[in-house]
């Protein structure tokens, strides 16, 4: 889900020097004000989700992104995890477009990140691109669904996903085949963020996609599998004015269960009422899972060298109706993306307990609206 | 003996006031250059930022394709790039169109715009525009204003969307001169929405091979950056080093004068010198005192230069860019501060060249023997001496001269170096040739006003010791007034000649040009056709003036519907019959011009590899013509092949041939306005395109104009302080004269005649000086320099105007001494 | 004494020394016939030379008069009392003062054309002249062959070559040795007499004295009678 990656889009267009000069927890406004770029369609209950369609892209809201994460292992139990995200943020709607003969004409402004975490090594290496949509330099599309920036890409081949990026002496080449998904998350796949219905976006999951092939850093090739996670989301609104951040969870478990959740924090230091999340059975069964449905505790914190952010860094999560009790910490404590914007990505491993029995699994964790010391960097 | 300045202060005066010109003249000069190559460093690197290489497509430019391709293959070092000059408001601007994405490695300073609040709007407001704040300020802009510019004839609208502000001074500098949008506004403004004019890259050599090996091919080509502007930087160095040289001969006149003038000061004060001598003070110390006399002057007279040549040079720096902007390259750039280096270079020039100049001087005064120094010198015999030693010395810079002429080499500064040598050389023979003058010159004198006739030139013969180096000054001076004018007289002349071969159409058309540079700039689609409809048209050329990219390095090319016409153009050399030249050029041969030909040393025969869009075509040169038009050089190719090669089917000119060529007039007007509604055009009449040819002519010879006038103000206060001092030392004689009952005025008019004398003999030896230097000036400089082969015409105008300058300059020195003369009694000029 | 032709009366002439006013000549007066030589005797320094330049009229007094044929020459503009010299004055330098690049007929022939005298006539007169100086084949030559006797003839020549009315001579041996000298001073005292008209010699040397008619002594700025 990453609802509130809204945030983090309105903090690209930040990063870019696009109408905003306000820290991260200050933004974005709130929907009704939100937006001064008239055009744009909200998020609303009524649009059903339909693919493979609704895999490409959707130039008439405002933001939008594919978010893989995964964590893999070479035969010999190496640990790595990556994450590859490409952002979307239109400048202008679709029908606020003037005609532009111009082949490297844009309203589309692209964002990458690719990570690799070399868990062995402690090590995270990020990348960021930015580039514009036009001349197909960067984009989307649904059929045959493929988004691309430069030489960063997704492209599907059948049912599979092939994911390549490089830079530097990173690299990554897998190929994804979902076993479960998608996932609509909230009412079909609106899912809320706010008070106001028009605060929200529509969001849908691979929870589990069966990963292989090879990443390299360092010069070193590795043969690697393990099981990715796929979110696409798109809206056309922000955080609301209390909401500050958002700490986010996407688990694998071992008894084939996937589990979403999300906590808005608020600026009084409480959870907003619409943080919520999603429990995802092997069988591809869904539970959705209100605010009051799940705890989740912070048993430690991280501080950044790099920025001073104060993280949180261990969690112990409780959903008495599915009767599951995790404890979650990450493999690395240090995954703080430094980018345009700051926020912490990460890898963790999960041990606890399933209906008594006892459960394991991986995941990634978001957490945003730490990073203090970003005010007054744009 | 620093008394001593203040006691013969008119003189002092003269020699500060010599090094002063010297001095500013050097200065200003090299201002000038300095802002010229800063302004060309500016126009050229601050636009290929830290590009190593880029991809150019030739006159059709680069598919957005290419560029995709090179970005989805991971290249990430690899930046788009619209480049063209525009108008706004008058003012040249360069259209720079970048991806803000893309182009930050690239330079730095449209970092600047892609951080800007109005990215948004840059990229989605078709015609978002970007200008310093300077700019924009200069043009009268504020942000949300919309502003017309004109882009190739066409006129369009920008939006200003945001200031630039540079972060320190050379970023500001850079980004004055340049309109910046993103990169999809320049393809609408540019009419080329799938096309970009290159893309910059970052590349080593192994990466750059790796690359022309695997993406290109299909009329693209990747070169490092600068390739292109590579002839035109060295056109402008030529320029430059033709008004170095220039200052230089400034200076050397002006150290002519401190030379003489510090001499005579030396050789008026033996009789003091000789009794400090005799009362004790040691050789080493009176070299001392004159050098520290030189010192004083030196610094004064530098100092004062300083100034000068900084108020000169603001100008000088209006006329070379001007300059250059007209003939060689386009400069929207400009960088005005203030070169220290130059002032420091003027500094150590003036205070070196004084005290260098006085060392003979000094050491004279050092040699003498407290006696001999105490007596009077004998004139006739220094006279003498002078004349032998001068003699030797021209001897010796006349060989060195003809063996630096000799030289196998197409080196201009080379070749300046010989002509400094053989001008001097013959400075140098002033003495002798002034003493066979003089001599020549009594028996008609006697016979036209009696003993004191013939007293002048004897008179004059007699100080030459004083005169010699003041006469030699000034026809340094009106020598090079005469070569220079010659040139330029043999050089309009030539262009006059070609100009009425080659411009036979009645009017012209073509988009018009940005600060006069040759039109690249195609006409809109819709012209042509337009033009082929015109009732009173015999018929219509077309020509299509472009950069093509070959293995000779990136060349100017002129496509043209009828590249042979009557066999009019003059031929330097042909490998065909005049007749068969259509149809070799219309099988893909070419004709190159003569600059071309000296600068890439081709000769009827070569082979010129062409890039067209299916792989390089191999063109046979089947002829050189003359051509002025360049000095870059241009390919003369037949329109219809070269389109066949390239894919390019613009035009950039028209010439019409009319029916009745006495309409020609009407007919533009007629044009202008028919064609007005689709691009404004230049459509000139044969004859106002003549006079603009020639109005930028002479305006690229104002500032040689200005040096030689220089010159010859130095010269004619070398003459004026050199009469000064023999005025000191000739007061006797016309005490006696006034005694025996020459009147006052008589004795003024007596100075007047025979310092006429000086400027006669001055004038007449600069005569062949002139002459000679005219013709090295033609057949060696100007070849070297631009690779034009002018006629050498003769006109009497120069050499008259020439007498003229060197009469009146005489007259002008010799009216303060013989006010001087006539102003004082008889018993005072006596004692 | 024979009549009056030359007449000073009440010339003043002073100098500025540092800060005091000498006074070279004090209310003198003088006067010249027209066929008598004078010789005026004085020590280096005693004014006689500044004398001398005033009624040459090539220096002016500061008061007084000099009145020649009835004019008075110190009321002349400049350029009339350089007409006067050109026709009515001789003068013979110490330092023989002959122009350099003249030859010694042009030298001789100079005051002649500055008469308005045809060029060949000049010649002609001035050869007539070096004649009678003894210097006959001498015309062609540049003064500086000649030794200091004969340019002091030379200029003796150039003095009379127009039968002026005055003939001024300031210190003529003063530069010569003493036989060259004698025969100098022999010289311009038998063209004076030869030609009846008068000389003015200003001198230091009481030997020079011996050829005058009459020695005046100069003395406090005035002349004494000897």
């Amino acid at each position: 889900m990453r609802a509130l990656s809204l945030c983090r889009l309105a903090l690209v267009a930040c990063a870019l020097g696009v109408g905003c000069t306000a820290e991260p927890a200050d933004l974005p406004p709130p929907p009704h004000a939100a937006d001064s770029r008239p055009g744009f369609v909200y998020a609303s209950a009524d649009r059903p989700l339909a693919f493979p369609g609704d895999y490409g892209p959707h130039p008439e809201y405002q933001t939008e992104w594919w978010y893989y994460t995964g964590n893999l292992r070479t035969a010999d139990q190496r640990r790595f995890a990556y994450q590859l995200t490409f952002f979307r943020r239109s400048l202008v709607a679709p029908a606020e477009r003037v005609e532009r003969t111009a082949e490297l004409a844009s309203a589309d402004i692209y964002m990458g990140h690719f990570a690799l975490i070399d868990v062995a090594a402690a090590e995270h290496r990020l990348f960021e691109r930015f580039s514009r949509g036009g001349g197909a330099l960067a984009g989307a599309r649904s059929r045959p669904h493929a988004v691309w920036l430069d030489d960063w890409k997704v492209s599907a081949d059948g049912a599979a996903r092939v994911l390549s990026a490089a830079d530097d002496d990173v690299a990554l080449q897998l190929t994804l085949l979902p076993t479960l998904g998608p996932i609509l998350h909230g009412e079909g796949g609106y899912s809320r963020k706010g008070a106001d219905p028009r605060q929200a976006s529509h969001y849908y999951t691979f929870p589990r996609l069966d990963t292989r092939g090879t990443v390299e850093i360092g010069g070193s090739s590795h043969a690697v599998s393990g099981s990715s996670w796929m979110d696409h989301e798109f809206t056309s609104s922000g955080l609301g004015d209390e909401q500050i951040g958002w700490d986010w969870f996407s688990l694998q478990l071992s008894d084939g269960s996937a589990l979403m959740l999300f906590h808005l924090r608020t600026r009084d230091g409480g959870i907003d009422a619409y943080s919520s999340g999603t429990w995802i059975g092997a069988d591809g069964s869904q539970r959705h899972l209100k605010r009051d449905d799940f705890a989740i505790a912070v048993d430690g914190h991280w501080t950044s060298p790099h920025t001073g952010a104060r993280y949180p860094a261990v969690w112990r999560i409780e959903i008495p109706s599915v009767g599951l009790t995790l404890d979650a910490r990450p493999f690395v404590a240090d995954q703080e993306v430094v980018a345009s914007f700051v926020y912490w990505e990460g890898a963790v491993e999960v041990t606890g307990s399933s209906a008594g029995g006892p459960v394991e699994g991986v995941g990634f964790v978001e957490l945003t609206g730490y990073a203090s010391s970003m005010k007054g960097a744009f | 003996m620093l008394r001593q300045i203040a006691a013969n202060r008119s003189q002092t005066l003269l020699m500060v006031a010599g090094v002063a010109l010297g001095v500013a003249v050097v200065v200003a000069v090299d201002i000038a250059n300095d802002s010229a190559s800063r302004a060309f460093q500016l126009s050229t690197e601050a636009i290929a930022g830290r590009a190593t290489h880029e991809i150019s497509g030739g006159p059709t430019g680069v598919p957005v394709e290419v560029y995709r391709q090179l970005r989805r293959s991971g290249r990430r070092d690899a930046a788009p790039v619209i480049q063209r000059l525009v108008v706004v408001e008058g003012q040249p601007l360069t259209l720079l169109g970048i991806d803000p994405f893309a182009d930050a490695q690239f330079r730095g300073y449209t970092a600047v715009a892609a951080a800007a609040a109005s990215l948004d709007a840059l990229l989605t407001v078709p015609g978002a525009a970007i200008l310093a704040a300077a700019t924009a300020d200069s043009l009268g802009l504020a942000v949300g204003d919309d502003f017309e510019v004109v882009v190739g004839g066409i006129s369009k609208r920008l939006v200003l969307v945001d200031l630039a502000e540079a972060a320190d001074a050379r970023t500001e500098r850079a980004v004055r001169g340049i309109l910046l949008t993103d990169i999809a506004s320049a393809q609408e403004l540019t009419g080329r929405p799938q096309r970009v004019d290159r893309i910059d890259l970052i590349l080593d050599d192994a990466a750059a091979a790796q690359l022309a090996g695997e993406t290109l091919g299909r009329g693209l080509r990747l070169d490092p950056v600068g390739t292109a502007s590579g002839p035109a930087r060295e056109m402008i160095d030529a320029f430059r080093t033709n008004l170095l040289a220039l200052s230089l001969l400034a200076l050397i006149v002006g150290l002519f004068l401190i030379f003489n003038t510090m001499t005579f000061s030396v050789v008026r004060r033996r009789a003091g010198i000789g009794t400090l001598r005799a009362l004790g003070m040691t050789a080493r110390e009176v070299f001392r005192q004159i050098c520290i006399e030189a010192s004083a002057i030196g610094l004064v007279g530098t100092g004062l230069g300083l100034l000068l040549g900084v108020a000169l040079g603001r100008g000088a720096v209006d006329l070379v860019l001007t300059t250059i902007n007209d003939i060689f390259f386009p400069l929207t750039f400009r960088d005005d501060s203030l070169p220290l280096l130059s002032l420091a270079k003027g500094a150590a020039l003036g205070v070196g060249a004084t005290v260098v100049a006085a060392l003979p001087a000094a050491r004279e005064a050092a040699a003498s023997a407290p006696r001999s120094a105490m007596m009077r010198s004998s004139a006739e015999h220094s006279a003498t001496r002078l004349v032998a030693a001068a003699s030797r010395i021209a001897l010796l810079l006349l060989l060195g001269g003809l063996v630096l002429f000799a030289l196998p080499t197409r080196s201009l500064v080379v070749g300046f170096a010989g002509l400094f040598a053989a001008t001097l050389g013959i400075a140098f023979l002033t003495p002798l040739a002034t003493q066979g003058l003089m001599s020549a010159l009594i028996a008609p004198l006697r016979s036209l006003a009696g003993s004191l006739g013939a007293a002048a030139p004897r008179d004059v013969s007699r100080s030459l010791s004083r005169t010699a180096t003041a006469v030699a000054a000034l026809m340094l001076a009106i020598s090079v007034a005469i070569g220079l004018q010659l040139m330029i007289g043999s050089f309009r002349s030539t262009v006059a000649v070609w100009l009425e071969r080659t411009l036979t159409g009645d009017v012209y058309i073509s988009a018009p040009s940005v600060g006069g540079t040759a039109a690249t700039d195609p006409l809109a689609p819709g012209v042509r056709p337009a033009l082929e409809q015109l009732a009173g048209v015999r018929s219509v050329d077309f020509v299509r003036s472009t950069t093509v990219r070959t293995d000779l390095g990136p060349i100017r090319v002129a496509a043209s519907s009828r590249p042979v016409y009557r066999g009019q153009r003059l031929y330097h050399s042909l490998a065909v019959p005049v007749i068969e030249l259509s149809a070799a050029l219309r099988a893909g041969a070419v004709l190159a011009s003569e600059p071309l030909m000296n600068r890439l040393g081709i000769e009827v025969g070569s082979l010129i590899a062409i890039d067209g869009r299916d792989g390089p075509h191999r063109a046979e040169v089947v002829g050189i013509y003359y051509d002025y038009a360049s000095s870059q050089g241009t390919l003369m190719l037949d329109m219809d092949f070269y389109q066949r090669l390239s894919g390019d089917t613009q035009i950039t000119g028209a010439a019409l041939h009319l029916e009745d060529p006495g309409a020609a007039a009407e007919m533009s007007l007629q044009v202008a306005r028919a064609l007005a509604p689709q691009q404004a055009l230049d459509v000139r009449p044969n004859r106002a395109l003549r006079a603009e040819v020639f109005a930028v002519f002479d305006q690229a010879f104002a500032i040689t104009g200005a040096l030689v006038i220089l010159a010859t103000l130095v010269a004619a206060l070398g003459v004026l302080s050199a009469l000064l001092a023999v005025q000191l030392e000739r007061g006797r004689d016309f005490g006696i004269l006034r005694a025996v009952g020459l009147t006052a005025r008589q004795s003024a008019r007596q100075v007047v005649g025979e310092t006429m004398l000086l400027g006669a003999a001055a004038g007449l030896l600069a005569i062949p000086t002139g002459t000679a230097l005219a013709y090295l000036l033609i057949h060696v400089i100007n070849k070297r320099a631009f690779g034009w082969t002018l006629q050498m015409t003769f006109d009497t105008e120069p050499y008259l105007s020439a007498m003229g300058l060197a009469l009146g300059s005489a007259l002008l020195a010799a009216l303060l001494p013989a006010r001087r003369i006539a102003a004082r009694s008889p018993v005072e000029l006596l004692r | 004494m024979a009549a009056a032709l030359l007449e000073a009366s009440g010339l003043v002439k002073s100098y500025v020394e540092g800060d005091r006013r000498r006074r070279i000549l004090d209310e003198l007066d003088l006067t010249i016939p027209k066929t008598e030589i004078t010789a005026i005797l004085g020590e280096s320094g005693s004014g006689k030379s500044t004398l001398l330049h005033i009624l040459g009229g090539i220096d002016t007094a500061d008061s007084g008069s000099v009145r020649i044929d009835g004019a008075d020459l110190t009321r002349l503009s400049e350029e009339d009392r350089t007409l006067f010299r050109r026709r009515d004055l001789g003068i013979v330098f110490q330092f023989f003062n002959l122009l350099p690049t003249l030859t010694v007929g042009e030298n001789v022939a100079i005051p002649l054309e500055l008469a308005g005298v045809s060029p060949a006539a000049a010649a002609e007169r001035s050869a007539h002249m070096l004649d009678r100086v003894g210097l006959g084949g001498r015309a062609a030559s540049f003064p500086d062959r000649l030794s200091g006797g004969e340019q002091q003839r030379v200029a003796i020549a150039r003095a009379l070559v127009h039968d002026p009315a005055v003939v001024l001579a300031d210190e003529p041996t003063g530069n010569l040795d003493h036989d060259t000298g004698e025969t100098v001073l022999g010289l311009l005292e038998e063209l004076t007499r030869d030609r009846g008209g008068n000389l003015v010699l200003v001198t230091h040397s009481p030997a020079a004295a011996a050829v005058a008619d009459r020695v005046l002594v100069m003395r406090d700025g005035v002349l004494h009678h000897r």
